[in-house]
């Protein structure tokens, strides 16, 4: 009895974690998820070169022109 | 009878670059390579990048400058990939004042996002150079190396840049590429990032060349074109989603 009692609280305060870290996984997706990939893939390219310390005009140029390809790639010229 | 001659020809070159009143540089421009940047690239990326590289070498730039005004841009009949300018910041011209202590810049046309002479960016000019004793000759002019800390602010924080600049005593225009000036002689090569504009040919004039400013365009600080962009780009994702 004893033991089944200890399952259930474990039990339940494992759920309980894992559903708080799925919330958190949620909302970050939630942000990026765009209906084309190239979007996607532009929002990082901006995020990576700002973090690489060049400014948002440096970064733009080349997060751009990473996009022209992408969707020059998915849909062709 | 030696020393005479030596200080004659002293006296004569201090007195040709005195009377001097405006001038033009011709610089070449190049990219040196960051191989870790290259690998976060994906294969097409990296080719233009690399293409870049080799097509910018074929790229000149000229500065004009009087007493006071300079204009940095790319020297006619060049034709060289727009991406190449991109990264290396020479599609805009730029002007410096010093008796306005500004910078202005024209802001390029871009398809949907800036039309033709739509604005005119001013920035206050940056003037936090530290002086060194390193010494080497461009051109067989002797020059110094002078250095500033410049910070870059952008969505992920701040970051901080080393400019370094080569200038010369020798030729007494304190003007340099992409508005950058105020030191003790001409800037005959100018680091920024991995762009490097090196000198390589220099007419200085007797008479004042006329130097105009730009007069198109709405002029506005840089932080008001920073935010123009940010929101027309946002605009024109938003855009390219529906």
């Amino acid at each position: 009895m004893k033991k089944l009692f200890f399952s259930a609280i474990a039990l339940v305060a494992f759920s309980g974690v894992s559903m708080a870290n799925t919330v958190e996984v949620e909302d970050s997706i939630e942000t990026i998820v765009s209906d084309t990939p190239c979007t996607d893939d532009w929002v990082a390219d901006m995020k990576f070169y700002q973090k690489y310390g060049y400014s948002f005009e440096e970064a733009l140029v080349f997060a751009d022109e990473a996009w022209d390809i992408c969707m020059d790639e998915l849909y062709g010229d | 009878m030696k020393k005479i001659f030596f200080l004659t020809i002293l006296l004569a070159y201090f007195n040709l670059y005195s009377q001097s009143k405006s001038g033009k540089a011709i610089y070449s421009v190049k990219i040196q390579s960051d191989s870790l940047l290259k690998k976060t690239m994906s294969f097409r990326l990296r080719e233009k990048y690399e293409r870049a590289e080799n097509e910018i070498k074929n790229l000149k730039l000229k500065l004009i400058f009087n007493d006071t005004i300079s204009c940095f841009s790319i020297e006619k009949n060049t034709s060289v990939d727009l991406f190449a300018l991109k990264i290396t910041d020479c599609e805009k011209t730029f002007f410096t004042n010093l008796i306005s202590n500004q910078v202005l810049f024209t802001v390029p046309e871009r398809k949907g996002i800036f039309s033709k002479n739509e604005f005119l960016v001013q920035k206050k000019i940056e003037n936090n150079w530290i002086f060194t004793n390193e010494v080497k000759f461009i051109q067989n002019f002797k020059c110094y190396k002078a250095y500033q800390e410049i910070s870059i602010k952008n969505d992920e924080g701040t970051f901080y840049r080393t400019i370094i600049a080569w200038y010369c005593p020798e030729i007494p225009f304190t003007f340099g590429p992409k508005g950058y000036c105020d030191l003790p002689g001409l800037i005959l090569e100018l680091h920024d990032n991995n762009t490097v504009f090196g000198l390589t040919e220099l007419s200085i004039y007797d008479n004042s060349l006329n130097i105009e400013l730009p007069k198109k365009g709405e002029k506005i600080d840089y932080d008001k074109y920073l935010d123009i962009l940010k929101e027309r780009i946002m605009k024109r994702m938003e855009l390219s989603e529906n």
